[in-house]
């Protein structure tokens, strides 16, 4: 047994097999990706649009609808993140509950970034009174909140997949760590950063074109520039992280399997046209294209991951002797019964709520 | 000795889970019971066409949202990630035997959000039928979380059947489910109850004010009436087994007990008075007193519980220690600092032998006891010599029936004797040692060597009152490991036999 896997602690069997679990993280990574960047995007937008604000009262109303975004994005992004969390503690629990041990300052902190940037992100909103200055002020902190609690999941999500640093446990096992040795982390971390915004900028961009205010142009193009500009950044900063990543793994993703490395030429097109769409205002053509650009990015990103653990594959967890479809069937059977009953509850309320406006 | 341990001696880890732990389910429970409240609250104002109590509704919504969508939520991430950090072979267990009990429970939760947001935003915007049909729903998800999370925790003290054949329904349907899942779902209530006599008090005033403390007090007292006995229903389907050794496993069980009657005694008291006398005078800090006893009541049984299962963390099959009771069976005097992934010490030595003994310390005993905050067993151990210590963990567990088993090899064993000597004794050598008891009275003797396990001179001078002769009873304590597997040598000098001898008789002679 050699030192690095002498670390790896002995994993728990899975009910299903893995690949139905496989499914369901890229499925719930995909949701949590996309409120991640609803959430991000609205926050960076208010203090641009506060900032703006004291010269054109037009932007105070774009910032106010910002801020209004916030509580319930925020509230999505920790639901959508609980899932994805879940099913990769399944898959690869012996990894992250040791990634997250030697971080776990850090990862409790987490929690207090987190809270303080939700009940800020309710108080703009509930505080009538208050100059758009300060407003922005507040939005501010609770940005810089998130870029907080995002390093953080990076360093423990990126700790997980290199054993052979776990070793810092032994210099700090409070949990004072970081992964911040590791190459690809700033690449990794300024990445998410980029995509959170183009996601941002375009969930803007679809909002403010469907809403009639008078100002809402403001808030379109805003968003829109921001998915433009930012899709145009992310493509060299996805490069860049495929540049830090280990030989080995560079060499699966283009050589070994054509597949990966064609898809991820296609994600680099795919991001650049969307910047392209953006910034000519085609933003339902660009908003489809990045919805296909974030489903390849999260393939993409799932692979390499299994690339970074497959080394230690005999440390994945086998299936269990008793498995358990049968719940599993349940759980889906439970899935569509509530995706079906909020959209109907959605569209009842909606129905009665502009009928209610027009009287 | 799977995991790395989050090594936080000071505090414990077991103390930021309670923390956790204790303010997360304030929250979660009032979210339950917050919702079957909101929506009969609100039929009932507009049954009755009382606008102040619509009102009411709508300003408990705002507060009901805030603290559970925010605080809640928040917490209920805090403990998933503290119970990783701090036990994490338990946690893993859990999550993958139950990953789609989690999973249920995320769409529960994500219809819990969804339909708490539409019921804020939308009150007087849409019909009140509608309105209600969206509370109903959020009750109906709340309290199907609870169901989820109830009979995972249940699961951990009774998991029955499935010990037989480790299957998912029986691991849900385990011997506490059906009693706690009913006792938690009238707490969820009457803490609902106490939440809104928040709002009561503070934002209204007069008849109205004096309306809403009594509809909030009937709410309280009627949810009572049925948490208490199912408390008692609870409290008899846990497993003999673990009955038996309840009250007995720890002082601080006892204590617990005693806040939990206590507690509910008193709750029911205040509510009582402070909402049917004088109802319009109700202060907020009189409602924040009513929150903070049912608060103490809940942290008390709360802790009952978590006691009750010990040793284990899973009954029957998991230690705190993330050993499980198959694999301690296979190893159990075998050395396992060869077989720990996270220790820096794999072969004893001279050398190494007190980092060994940290390293037993944090894979073996840290899970339950720290160096500071709680559980710490320095002042204790700071009475004892290094044999009495190594002896005692050979004995575990003993007369502590909430300690597991100690697993090791003998040197281990010393390593880690040594080690707690050395926290314990502040870097004293065995050798440089001072007699702990300075004065020579058997009831000195006897606070210092038997104390520990035995109540009070009292207790045990009802079992000696059969020995005879002083001789008989130096005999007896020559002999004290051979009337028990529990009972160590005794380890004092001869001069403080004789003494203890003495004294014991004196004791036993006074019934």
């Amino acid at each position: 047994m050699n030192e690095v896997t002498s670390l790896i602690p002995i994993p728990d069997s899975l009910p299903v097999a893995a690949l139905w679990l496989q499914i369901l993280s890229l499925l719930t990574y995909f949701l949590h990706l996309v409120s991640t960047g609803i959430t991000f995007g609205a926050a960076a937008q208010a203090i641009v649009a506060h900032h703006k604000g004291k010269q054109n009262p037009g932007w105070q109303e774009v910032a106010g609808t910002h801020n209004r975004i916030l509580p319930f994005a925020i509230a999505f992004t920790i639901n959508s993140g609980v899932a994805p969390l879940l099913f990769l503690q399944t898959l690869y629990g012996n990894f992250f509950y040791t990634s997250a041990i030697i971080m776990a300052i850090p990862l409790m902190t987490l929690l207090l970034f987190l809270m303080t940037s939700y009940y800020l992100a309710y108080w703009v909103v509930l505080k009538k009174r208050g100059s758009g200055k300060w407003k922005a002020g507040i939005s501010l902190v609770v940005i810089l909140s998130f870029t907080v609690v995002a390093f953080i999941l990076v360093n423990i999500n990126s700790l997980m997949l290199v054993p052979k640093n776990w070793k810092i446990y032994f210099s700090s096992m409070g949990g004072w760590n970081l992964n911040l040795n590791d190459p690809t982390l700033i690449p990794r971390y300024t990445l998410y950063l980029f995509l959170f915004l183009v996601i941002g900028g375009a969930f803007s961009a679809i909002f403010f074109s469907k809403n009639k205010k008078e100002n809402s142009g403001l808030g379109f193009h805003f968003g829109a520039n921001l998915a433009g500009y930012f899709s145009f950044v992310t493509a060299p900063a996805f490069t860049l992280f495929l540049l830090v990543l280990p030989e080995a793994i560079r060499d699966q993703l283009f050589n070994t399997s054509r597949l990966w490395g064609a898809l991820i030429i296609c994600f680099i097109i795919l991001i650049i046209l969307t910047g392209w769409f953006y910034l000519r205002r085609r933003v339902y053509l660009a908003g489809s294209l990045l919805v296909v650009s974030l489903i390849l990015f999260v393939f993409i990103r799932d692979h390499i991951r299994f690339l970074h653990l497959q080394p230690f594959k005999d440390h994945f967890s086998p299936l269990a002797a008793q498995t358990q479809y049968g719940v599993m069937s349940l759980f889906f059977i439970l899935l569509l019964l509530g995706v079906g009953l909020i959209i109907w509850l959605l569209i009842k309320v909606k129905k009665e709520y502009q009928s209610s406006t027009q009287q | 000795m799977n995991y790395p341990v989050w090594y936080i001696p000071a505090v414990g880890g077991p103390v930021v889970i309670a923390l956790m732990a204790i303010v997360h389910v304030m929250v979660s429970h009032f979210a339950v019971g917050g919702g079957l409240w909101l929506v009969l609250t609100e039929k009932r104002a507009r049954r009755l066409q009382q606008p102040f109590m619509l009102e009411y509704v709508k300003k408990h919504t705002l507060f009901f949202m805030l603290l559970t969508m925010v605080f809640g939520a928040i917490t209920g991430v805090g403990i998933w990630f503290t119970i990783s950090l701090v036990g994490p072979d338990a946690t893993s267990f859990l999550i993958h035997f139950f990953v789609f009990a989690w999973a249920i429970e995320w769409i529960f939760f994500a219809i819990e959000i969804i339909t708490a947001f539409l019921y804020y935003y939308t009150f007087d915007k849409i019909s009140a039928k509608l309105h209600q049909l969206i509370g109903w729903i959020y009750f109906f998800a709340a309290w199907a979380s609870l169901f989820i999370i109830n009979a995972i925790l249940s699961f951990m003290l009774s998991p029955g059947k499935w010990l037989e054949n480790q299957t998912f329904w029986p691991a849900i349907f385990n011997p506490t489910f059906l009693s706690s899942s009913i006792f938690r779902t009238f707490l969820c209530f009457a803490l609902a109850g106490s939440y809104a006599l928040l709002t009561a008090s503070r934002k209204f005033k007069g008849q109205e004010k004096e309306d809403l403390v009594r509809y909030n007090g009937k709410w309280i007292l009627l949810s009572l009436l049925g948490m208490v006995p199912s408390l008692v229903w609870y409290y008899f389907s846990i497993p003999s087994s673990l009955l038996k050794g309840l009250p007995a496993k720890s002082i601080l069980m006892k204590n617990s007990l005693i806040f939990l009657v206590t507690s509910i005694i008193l709750f029911t008291v205040l509510v009582f008075l402070l909402t049917r006398w004088k109802a319009h005078k109700l202060r907020f800090s009189a409602a924040i007193g009513i929150l903070a006893v049912i608060f103490i009541f809940f942290a008390s049984f709360e802790f009952m519980r978590e006691s009750a299962r010990k040793p284990y963390i899973i009954g029957n099959y998991m230690y705190p220690n993330g050993m499980r009771v198959e694999q301690i069976k296979k190893i159990k005097d075998q050395p396992i600092l060869d077989k720990a992934k996270w220790v820096h010490v794999r072969e004893i030595s001279g050398q190494n032998s007190l980092q060994a003994g940290e390293d037993m310390f944090r894979i073996q005993c840290y899970a339950c006891h720290s160096l500071g905050f709680k559980n710490n067993f320095l002042p204790t151990l700071k009475k004892w010599n290094l044999k009495r210590i190594s002896t005692m963990l050979g004995r575990l567990p003993g007369i502590t029936p909430q300690m597991p088993p100690f697993i090791g090899s003998e040197q281990e064993k010393g390593a880690l004797a040594q080690w707690l000597f050395a926290k314990s004794h502040a870097g004293q050598s065995p050798e440089q040692q001072k007699p702990v008891v300075s004065e020579l009275s058997g009831a000195s003797i006897f606070d210092n060597f038997c104390i520990d396990c035995h109540d009070s001179s009292d207790e045990i001078g009802d079992k000696l009152a059969t020995i005879p002769s002083l001789q008989e009873m130096v005999t007896l304590i020559e002999k004290l490991d051979s009337l028990s597997e529990d009972m160590p040598p005794f380890e004092g000098t001869d001069r403080e036999k004789q003494a203890l001898a003495q004294y014991l008789l004196k004791v036993s002679r006074k019934k």
